[in-house]
């Protein structure tokens, strides 16, 4: 590897105020700037930001991420913001239209622009982009991209010509978790065959995997319970509900008290969720009940113990949430409270992500009349939804199905008889092989926590051909024990005020001693 | 305990007149004219609007517990109707001194008080961060008009150190906070959210205070409305100029309404207006009584004569009914309903008429 001319760890310390990269980040980072595409494969919490952000400072023209969660971009560019890093701003289809235009014709005057994958399907967008001069264009997550990854993403295919369109900036996909198979997807759909991939175990040998069988909901309370009252760490206990978040939390208060727990979930305010999210970062509470909705951009490292009350239905999401614990490398633990009944749920999930055989129907004929007819499509969401009956993620994969088709071409509709009757039968066969794929993505979830042999060689082994040796105990399957493990506790006496004055006093620092740093 | 009393508070005076539907439009601050209008006419201006976010589910849920509980009975006249039973009576009598009622005054401030509060909260977040040298925190509110407004004061400040500043601050939020409710002011501070030590969210509130979400909700509106009123008052330096940026747009009367008024000032009829702006007679007649409830100087005479207005008024008084239809079979028939709206605007329940309440329940209950 050719040496900079100044030392990146040298700029990493000048623009971040970090002393050392993490695994991998600088390889990527120096490949980057040579102007080689890469792929970078880093287990979560391991900085893959930095790989884009670090680069964004030191490229002379712009960096372009493409993130698929609105809600993920608008957390990053906060926390840049809060770093002192103005020069970030994240586009999206929720913005106003005045404001995004004036983002847009000020787009010249940020360095790091986030957007969505559908901002990218606007040619007037495109040519923008080609006005400013993008260097690095970045995908993150960038397994959406292949139809076999978890999480597919249709606008995420389309990203190969669009490269191509903007002048074929280097590219730098991204993401946590890849098979092989997406590897090659990924490849394939960007038309990057030469791309240099930097690849990382996910394997974290910190955390030990425990799944505990039981036989109704109650039970699981009375692990919880006990697990809680021994190791009183910071813990995270994930849901796939709102409500659940919510009813647990309230339990668990009334059984410890003095314990700090709240709960987190994407139905509270902001100001409600900023609070919990940094009172956890802050070691105000220990225990947060969540939805998957928690954790992303949550940079805690003295998590000790994720519990999922509700498993996740595919192994790469599990990986994520688990992977938050531990991330100082110190013992922690990963719990899965599984009972028969839990089956259900995700079930349902799969079934509402894409649209019904009968919807698929009763649209075409829809679609014929409208051929028929010259009438449009309509716009809004609520027309979809109470025309085709498809909620907004179903609309945008069969969208999607039908531009491929050749059926709508610039939002017109195209008839022709035997077109139609072709995709119709491929459209629906490939309904049908996605479900399968995600039913078969939830039967190896299902497999791997009814497994009898070692749980970190069978999760580990989908992904990496190795894993690294536990530091701690393995796994529930080779004889794990709660009282063999001993984290560092280290628990923050609640403070109390005998009045608000004197809260208030403190709250406001008055009478504080003015520290220097 | 504060939310049933609101409720409570309310029915005392709407009775079985409205749906309990009223008393739901009244707190989430509805903007039709009907809820202006009842605020007015029951005097429960100082409610309005104090509860934008209130779900209707809980709303509804908490009006059949306070039944089932005794405070409230259902109508017998009307569907959805309740009146407050003598236990419900009873239990206000004895709570409402030590409930912040007098502190709201939601028909003037529910427009601004979320903003403000806002603002307060990212202030003290602001100067706390930057006391300390710590400028990359996450600030807690995203709002764009409040960030500037935190900025715009933050930089008219540069010169004033952060611990004076922070001391300005504590002296202000002193001065109010003393005057209210005690639990209030306990809420409104671990709330707050300092250098590295962040206010506690409203559930965390509620199970810290044994206080349902509703009740920590309202008691922190009713400080936020005192330290507005306050500020209003008083000269409060810092918070002054906060309040400056939150109440720039504080007018109710839509803009259809505001055009009709223009072209009422230039002498235009009724006809002429509805002519002129292709709209139904009765639209216009809906803009007239939207300016007499927002504007008590609005004089009501030019269409409802002295002697319409008398007979209006006696006849509420008799039939005990606010409702258009009762009062308009018990006046002359051509009276229209236009003049029945626009003088109830001007009919307040007055205290002599609350001694007839009483009477009334107590026939009501035999």
């Amino acid at each position: 590897m050719t040496k900079q001319p100044i030392s990146l760890e040298a700029v990493l310390q000048q623009e971040m105020g970090l002393t050392s990269f993490r695994i991998g980040q600088k390889e990527i980072i120096s490949d980057i700037l040579r102007g080689q595409d890469v792929l970078g494969i880093l287990p979560t919490g391991s900085g893959k930001s930095l790989c884009y952000e670090l680069p964004a400072r030191i490229l002379q023209g712009k960096v372009l991420v493409v993130s698929p969660l609105i809600s993920l971009m608008m957390d990053q560019v906060k926390r840049l913001k809060a770093k002192q890093f103005k020069a970030a701003v994240a586009i999206n289809s929720f913005m106003d239209f005045p404001t995004r235009k004036a983002i847009i014709e000020r787009l010249d005057t940020y360095k790091l622009i986030f957007v969505s994958p559908e901002q990218l399907q606007s040619q007037s967008f495109i040519n923008r982009l080609l006005q400013i001069n993008i260097d690095l264009f970045v995908i993150d997550e960038a397994h959406c991209i292949s139809q076999w990854g978890h999480e597919f993403r249709p606008d995420y295919q389309r990203l190969g010509p669009i490269i191509t369109a903007l002048d074929n900036p280097v590219v730098l996909a991204l993401t946590a978790t890849a098979t092989n198979y997406v590897q090659r997807d990924i490849l394939t759909s960007l038309n990057r065959p030469d791309i240099q991939k930097h690849i990382y175990p996910m394997d974290r040998e910190n955390i030990a995997i425990s799944i505990q069988h039981v036989e109704k909901e109650d039970d699981k309370n009375q692990v919880i319970a006990s697990y809680l009252s021994a190791r009183p760490v910071p813990t995270l206990i994930y849901f796939t509900s709102r409500m659940m978040t919510e009813e647990v939390a309230s339990r668990l208060l009334n059984q410890f008290p003095h314990r700090r727990i709240a709960y987190y979930h994407g139905g509270m305010d902001q100001v409600d969720r900023i609070s919990i999210q940094q009172q956890f970062m802050n070691d105000q509470i220990d225990i947060v009940c969540c939805t998957s909705a928690f954790g992303m951009g949550i940079d805690k490292s003295n998590i000790r113990l994720v519990i999922h009350y509700h498993f996740p239905y595919q192994m790469e999401a599990y990986i994520q949430e688990a992977g938050r614990a531990g991330r100082d490398g110190q013992d922690s633990v990963s719990l899965i409270l599984y009972s028969k009944a839990d089956e259900i749920l995700p079930r349902r999930i799969i079934q509402q992500e894409l649209p019904s055989e009968q919807v698929v129907s009763a649209a075409f004929q829809i679609l014929k009349n409208y051929a028929e007819q010259g009438i449009s499509i309509p716009h809004s969401s609520e027309e979809i939804e109470t025309i085709f009956q498809m909620n907004e993620v179903q609309w945008r994969f069969f969208y999607y199905q039908l531009e491929k088709h050749d059926i709508i071409v610039n939002n017109a509709i195209l008839f022709h008889h035997e077109t139609w009757t072709d995709a119709y039968r491929q459209i629906q066969s490939f309904i049908q092989e996605r479900i399968q794929l995600k039913e078969n993505k939830l039967q190896s979830m299902l497999q791997w926590v009814n497994e009898t042999v070692c749980l970190r060689q069978t999760l580990y082994s989908v992904f990496q051909p190795t894993y690294k040796q536990p530091t701690g105990q393995c796994c529930s399957n080779c004889g794990f024990e709660l009282n063999k493990w001993n984290p560092s506790i280290n628990s923050i006496e609640k403070i109390f005020y005998d009045s608000w004055e004197e809260s208030l006093r403190s709250k406001l620092l008055i009478g504080a001693e003015y520290e220097t740093k | 305990m504060l939310f049933n009393g609101i409720i409570l508070t309310c029915t005392e005076v709407i009775k079985d007149t409205r749906s309990s539907s009223a008393i739901y439009h009244l707190l989430t601050g509805k903007k039709g004219i009907q809820t202006v209008h009842d605020a007015r006419l029951f005097e429960l201006e100082r409610f309005y609007g104090i509860y934008p976010g209130l779900d209707k589910k809980i709303f509804t849920d908490r009006m059949d517990d306070l039944t089932t509980e005794g405070y409230l009975i259902r109508s017998k006249q009307a569907d959805h109707s309740y009146l407050l039973s003598p236990f419900g009576k009873d239990w206000l009598i004895h709570h409402q001194a030590g409930l912040p009622f007098d502190d709201y005054n939601g028909f003037s401030y529910s427009k601004m008080d979320n903003e403000f509060y806002q603002g307060i909260l990212l202030l003290i977040q602001t100067y706390t961060n930057s006391y300390k040298q710590h400028f990359s925190f996450i600030p807690l509110i995203d709002n764009r008009d409040v960030t500037q407004s935190i900025k715009a004061i933050y930089r008219v400040h540069k010169k004033i150190s952060d611990a004076k500043m922070l001391e300005g601050l504590y002296d202000e939020l002193h001065h109010v906070l003393r005057k209210t409710n005690p639990l209030a002011a306990k809420l409104f501070v671990d709330r707050l959210t300092g250098y590295k030590d962040y206010g506690l969210s409203i559930s965390q509130l509620a199970i810290a205070y044994d206080l349902s979400k509703e009740d920590v909700q309202l008691f922190l509106v009713a400080v936020v409305h005192l330290f507005i009123t306050e500020v209003k008052q008083n000269k409060l330096p810092i918070l002054s100029q906060l309040l400056q940026y939150c109440s720039m747009e504080t007018s109710f009367i839509t803009a259809s309404a505001e055009k009709t008024n223009a072209m009422m000032q230039l002498g235009m009829t009724i006809e002429e207006i509805a002519e002129r702006r292709k709209l139904k007679q009765n639209t216009i007649y809906d803009h007239i009584v939207e300016m007499a409830l927002i504007d008590s100087d609005f004089s009501i005479k030019p269409y409802v004569s002295e002697h319409e207005f008398q007979a209006i008024e006696s006849a509420v008084h008799t039939c005990k009914s606010l409702k258009l239809k009762t009062i308009k079979k018990a006046v002359d028939h051509q009276i229209s309903y236009f003049q029945i709206r626009l003088s109830l605007t001007r009919i307040h329940l007055s205290k002599s008429d609350e001694r007839r309440e009483v009477h009334d329940k107590t026939t009501d209950f035999t």
